[in-house]
Order: C-alpha cells, then structure tokens, then sequence
C-alpha cells in the first residue's frame, strides 16, 4: 500500500518526469554529435581519397601498380581497397574483383559496396570509393572502408551508456527518497488531523521551520486550528454567559411566583406579584430575540434589501426618535451634518445600528449629559460618529465591548437585553463597514465610529464618480 | 403583560358593541391556543379554534368568519400555504399570522403569502387583542384629506390641525402620530404598532420613546382645563377617544 503510495505521490512523479526529460535530452545531443562527427568524418575521407587518386592518376602504369600495392600495404588503414581495371573492367592489379557496382568514373567520392580479394581484403565491405580514367583507358579505383564509424560509434554509445544511465537511475533514485520524505510527513499531517477530527483540537501539525512549502502549509493550517480553538472557547463562553444571564431574570421570577403564591393575601397582591414576574420573563425574552436577532443578521447574509442608503438622513431619522427622550431624561442630544455621504447597505438595518448606539449612550449618560449623533468623511469613507459624555469604557473593556455577544458587567443589572452593541457588531459584519471604538478629545465619554465604504467602492453600485454630496445645512444643536 | 378591566363594557382590545365577531384560530399547539381563545373569548368575540391546516381550509371554505388567525407552522399544511390558498380562493378576511420565528424575511414572507399583520411568540395578549382590534375595524378611509374627529380637524393637505379654534403648532412627527391615532378612534394602539407603523421601526428600542413622543403630543393637543383625547392604557398603549 504504502510503496504504490510512493509512484503516486508528487514528488516521485515529477522525478520520474525529470528523469525521462534527462534521458531525451542526452540521448538527442548524443545523437547530434555521432551524427555531426560521422558527416565530418565522411568528409575527410572523401578528400583524401579524390586527391590521393588523383596524385596516383597522373603516374605511369608500373609506378601506379607500385603505389597501389604500396598503399595497400602500409596504408591498410587509410586506403582498405584499391584497383587498376582494363577499359573493359577486368582487375590488372589491386585487391578488387571487380569494379564496385554503381560507382561512377568521375574522381569524386560515392558510397558503394566493394568486392575484395581475400586475404589481402576485407571481403565485402561498404566504402568511400574514387573512380579515375586513366588517360590510355584503364580505371583506377581506391576505396575506404567506412566501417570505421562503427568504431567512432562505440565510443560514443559507451559515453551514453556511462552517463545517461546513473542520470536516469540516480533522479528516480532521488524521487524515490524525496517522495518517501514527503509521504511520511503527509502521514503524519494526516495522523495529526485524525486525532485533531476526534477532538483534541490542542493537536498541532509539525513544523520544521525549514519554511518549505509543506511547513508554510503546516504553519497557515496550526493558526487557522488556533482561531478555531479560540472561537469555539469564545463561543462556549458565551453559551455559559448566556445561560447565566437567562437563568438570572427566571430565577428572580421564580422566587417572586413561589413566595408571592405563599404570601399574598389578596387578589391585588398577588396580581402586583405576577406583574414583576412577567417583567422578569420579559426581560429574559428580550433576551432570547436579541440573540436571535444577531444569528439572523449574521447566518442570513441577507443583502437582498441592499440598497443606496443616505447616512445623514437615517441619522436625522434616529435623532428624530431619540430627541424627545432625551430631553425628558436631561440630556442634549445634538446632531451634526458634516457631509451626507450615500453607502450601499440595507437602510433599515443601519437604522437599528445607529439607533443602537444612540439608546446604549442615553442609557449610559447621566442627566446634564450630551450624545452627539455625526456624519461626516473621515479619510475619504463615510463616518457615523455618537458620542457620549458618560462614565466611558474602560480600556480594558473595549476589546470584550465590540465581541460578539459580550454583555458589559454594568449592563447584567440593568433593564434590556445587554446586546445592542453586538446586534451593532453584526450588521457592521453584515455590511463589511467597520467598527471602531475611540477615546472621547475632551472628557471621559465613549465614542462609537461605524467607517462605512463609499458608495462607489461596491461592485452592485451605478458608476457615479465620487458619491458624496455635501449637506445643505448643518443642524444647529438644540438647546 | 395582562391588564384587563373586566367591568367596562369596551374596555380596551374589545371588539365594538353589536354583532360579536367570530374569528377563526389556526394554532397546533393546545396551551397556546386555549390561553388565547379563553382571553378572546373574555374579551367578547367568538372563537373556533382549529389544530391543524387541512382542516382549517376545510373550514375557511365552508363558513364565513371575520377574522383569522393563523399560526405559521402547522402539522401537514403549512400556515403560510392556508393562506395563500384562501386569498387563491377569494377569501378576502384579514388574516393575523402568529409565528415563534422573528426573522425578518419570515416576516416578509408572512405579509406577502396574504397576511394582514404578523406578531412574533411570545406576545403579551393585550398586543394580541390590540392587533385583533385594529384588523377587525379598518382604519378611517384614506381618500379623505380633511379628518374630523370631536374637537379635532386635521388638514391632511395644509398639514395644519385644529383644536377648536386653537390651531397646534405640531413638528412633522407628531403630526403623523396624531394622525394614526385619528384614524382609529376609541381603539388601543400598542407602543409596537406605532414603532412600526409611524416610525417604520421593526426593532424594540430599550428606552420608553414611544411615551415621550406621546406626552408631548399630548401637551400639545390638551390645553390647561380641556379633556385629555389621548388616554394611556397601563402596560399595552393608548386609545385616542373623545370624551362624551
């Protein structure tokens, strides 16, 4: 199982490739040289049979005779056959039977089979062959064995054999032994993801800090499984708030029920009894729909109801609402229109977000206070600022503040859900607007800053240019 | 939470004296659905109740009722699909779909299957009755741009209203809160409803806005010696009634 695994992994595949693509290469460079060198080869041959020919042509017959038998035999070598024929073809001196077939009598060199005598020659050979008329008649002939190319062929077929081989042997040798490497550490990633599926979510991919590719892929793998971890603790700690925040308000109706059933002696304090009890169910609904509410805006990546959404007017909207209330409860609620910028989002969504905001820091600022509801650019991206001049958050709180489902401590006694800053989390997410939580310029108050994107950065918006329009009219601050 | 005035003879959430409306209950659930009937029943109208959808359909088409209220998930036929199939039907009776589900598109969904109104479980049953209320008796004809109501004209088209001969300086808001409550005299309108209708709001602020907004209007509308036309109804809302 394992040793098929090796001619299936990448690493051996690629090798095997390699190597293949070695051998051709080798092969058709050798192929070039045989083949370079044989036509060089041929060349030389042929010229010096055509002059060497040509020297003896110009001799008399009894010194050509001489220098045949001459060549012949000191020169076996260079010259392997040579003859002088009669015009009518038959062998006068020489080494040949007869006038090799084909060969035309020109003075140049041609490939021919020759026919020799033995033992002086070497029987039937193919050869380089020069054919001259004498001038009385008589045909001579000199040829070359051009079987030595065998020779130069073996040397190089030695050399392929030599090099080519071990090439070969030795890259699949190495795709092997790097396949096996890489096959033993992808067991062991797949061991570890094993135990990892069964729950020990502690289990990390070994990394070797060499940063090849399997460790960088190691390394993205162990902090995507931290952020897991860390959610799943996230999640599980919320679930555990959860449950002690609901339990709370019942337990509180609980009692009242039991004692108030114990207690009251009439009608009227028994009704005054169930009306705080179902005060306390209220509030543990409200909080059960806010938690419903956050896991429909973050599960539903409902955007079907997105659309060209004016900040400013959404901002009017809310300090329409809000402006009343806070009056009553003393504080001055003030609006400022810097810019109207136009985001693409879901108009009603951001209306609770804004109006989210705004309830948290009426909730928050003590009477004498002041809330400001802002719009404006900041950087170029439309801003919806509200600020507070209350008690603030603490540092260390601010973080937990913009998490998912957190509840403030100082929210756990007071009416409400305690979610509202998490509702405001999810439909920022839901818009890929940001959300940012500052330091008040002066005083102590909280400042909440949802960064919207510009109209004109979303891909379903028209193609208008620079989206933002300046408001017409800045609205004083009421008194 | 529950506030009833057993004594008065229309009391809040209680349907107009005469014939007593028979509304059709569509609820599988039987602690549900005999809490609510019991409390309609005490609140003066006549109740059916019905346990599942096919049965419901059966019924819708061989009587007549004024008013039915659905519950979205049913065994067998599903409470959306009652009701499109009673509007395929011609069956023109307002229809009040109760659901556990609060999500907006299942809100959506509910209105455009042919409901009239949508409330979310759980629900107070004075938010019951008041929707109840408001469904049974449509509100003041909408063509009609001068409204007169006891002392009160409003001017739907000048935007002006008067009390008397007193004209009321009144901000846009208060202008259309009023104008809500006018179209529906002598009914109890919940703090819901009017985030929803006047405000458009589909989510519960946890600050008592809807109050405010109502004091001033009613600081606006009562002179000092004149009968109050906005009463408060403890824990449910308010009815704008005009004094005999």
């Amino acid at each position: 199982m394992f040793q098929t695994e090796i001619f299936r992994s990448t690493p051996f595949r690629l090798a095997a490739a390699f190597a293949a693509a070695i051998a051709a290469v080798t092969l058709l460079l050798f192929a070039f040289i045989y083949w370079q060198t044989a036509i060089f080869e041929i060349a030389r041959i042929d010229a010096f049979l055509e002059s060497e020919a040509a020297v003896i042509a110009n001799e008399s017959e009894r010194e050509i005779v001489h220098s045949l038998s001459h060549q012949l035999a000191g020169n076996l070598i260079r010259v392997s056959f040579a003859g002088l024929f009669s015009s009518d073809g038959t062998p006068l001196a020489g080494n040949l039977r007869h006038i090799p077939v084909g060969l035309r009598i020109d003075g140049l060199a041609h490939r021919v089979s020759a026919d020799g005598i033995e033992p002086d020659a070497p029987g039937f050979a193919v050869v380089r062959a020069v054919a001259r008329r004498l001038p009385d008649g008589k045909v001579l002939v000199i040829a070359r064995d051009i079987e030595v190319l065998d020779e130069l062929r073996a040397p190089v077929l030695n050399a392929l054999e030599l090099g080519l081989i071990p090439a070969f042997v030795l890259s699949l040798a190495a795709g092997v032994l790097l396949s096996r490497r890489a096959l033993a550490r992808v067991k062991i990633v797949h061991e570890t993801i094993e135990r990892i599926m069964r729950g020990d979510l502690h289990e990390r991919l070994p990394a070797r800090g060499t940063r090849d590719d399997l460790d960088r892929l190691a390394v993205s793998v162990n902090r995507m499984l931290d952020r897991i971890e860390r959610l799943l603790h996230e999640v599980k700690g919320v679930g555990d708030n959860i449950a002690h925040d609901l339990r709370t308000p019942l337990a509180r109706a609980r009692a009242k029920l039991e004692r108030g059933r114990n207690v009251a002696t009439d009608l009227p304090a028994l009704r005054g009894v169930v009306d705080t009890a179902v005060a306390d169910l209220d509030q543990t609904i409200s909080i059960i729909t806010a938690l419903l509410r956050i896991g429909e805006i973050e599960t539903g990546r409902r955007r079907s109801g997105f659309g060209e959404v004016n900040l400013a007017d959404i901002a009017r909207e809310v300090y329409d609402l809000y402006q009343p209330a806070c009056e009553e409860r003393g504080l001055a609620l003030r609006l400022d229109i810097a810019e109207a910028p136009v985001v693409f989002g879901d108009g009603e969504l951001l209306m609770e977000a804004i109006a989210n905001l705004v309830d948290n820091a009426v909730k928050f600022t003590p009477a004498g206070g002041r809330v400001t509801v802002a719009v404006g650019l900041e950087d170029g991206a439309p801003a919806l600022r509200v600020e507070d001049t209350g008690p603030g958050i603490p540092l260390g709180e601010r973080e937990d503040v913009l998490r998912r489902f957190y509840r403030a401590e100082a929210s756990r006694n007071t009416a409400g859900h305690g979610l509202g800053l998490s509702i405001v989390g999810a439909i920022v997410r839901l818009h890929d607007f940001r959300l940012t939580l500052r330091d008040a310029k002066d005083g102590t108050g909280a400042v909440f800053v949802i960064l919207a994107r510009p109209h004109d950065e979303c891909p379903s918006a028209d193609k208008g240019g620079a989206r933002v329009r300046s408001a017409d009219a800045r609205q004083p601050a009421p008194a | 939470m529950i506030e009833q005035e057993r004594d008065a003879v229309a009391g809040p959430g209680r349907p107009a004296p005469g014939r007593k409306p028979n509304i059709l209950l569509v609820e599988d659930d039987q602690t549900i659905a005999d809490e609510v009937r019991d409390d309609l029943i005490g609140r003066g109208y006549v109740v059916e109740h019905i346990g599942d959808g096919a049965a419901a359909m059966r019924a819708v088409q061989s009587r007549h009722f004024d008013l039915l209220i659905v519950d979205r998930l049913l065994p067998g036929l599903d409470g959306l699909t009652v009701i499109e199939r009673a509007r395929a039907l011609g069956i023109r009776t307002p229809v009040l779909v109760l659901s556990a589900l609060s999500a907006v598109d299942d809100r959506v969904r509910g209105l455009k299957a042919g409901g009239d109104d949508y409330l979310t479980k759980p629900f107070a049953f004075m938010e019951l009755a008041a929707r109840v209320e408001a469904l049974l008796r449509r509100p003041i004809d909408m063509r009609e741009t001068v409204l007169r109501i006891g002392p009160l004209e409003m001017d739907l088209i000048d935007r002006t209203v008067r009390r008397g001969e007193r004209e009321l300086d009144l901000l846009p808001r208060e202008f259309k809160l009023l104008e809500y409550l006018m179209r529906r005299p002598g009914q109890l309108v919940t703090r819901d409803m009017l985030l929803e209708d006047v405000w458009h709001y589909r989510f519960l602020p946890q600050t008592n806005l809807v109050d405010v907004h109502i004091g001033r209007l009613r600081r606006k509308l009562d002179a000092p010696g004149e009968p109050p036309l906005i009463q408060s109804v403890r824990g449910a809302g308010f009815i704008f009634r005009v004094p005999d």
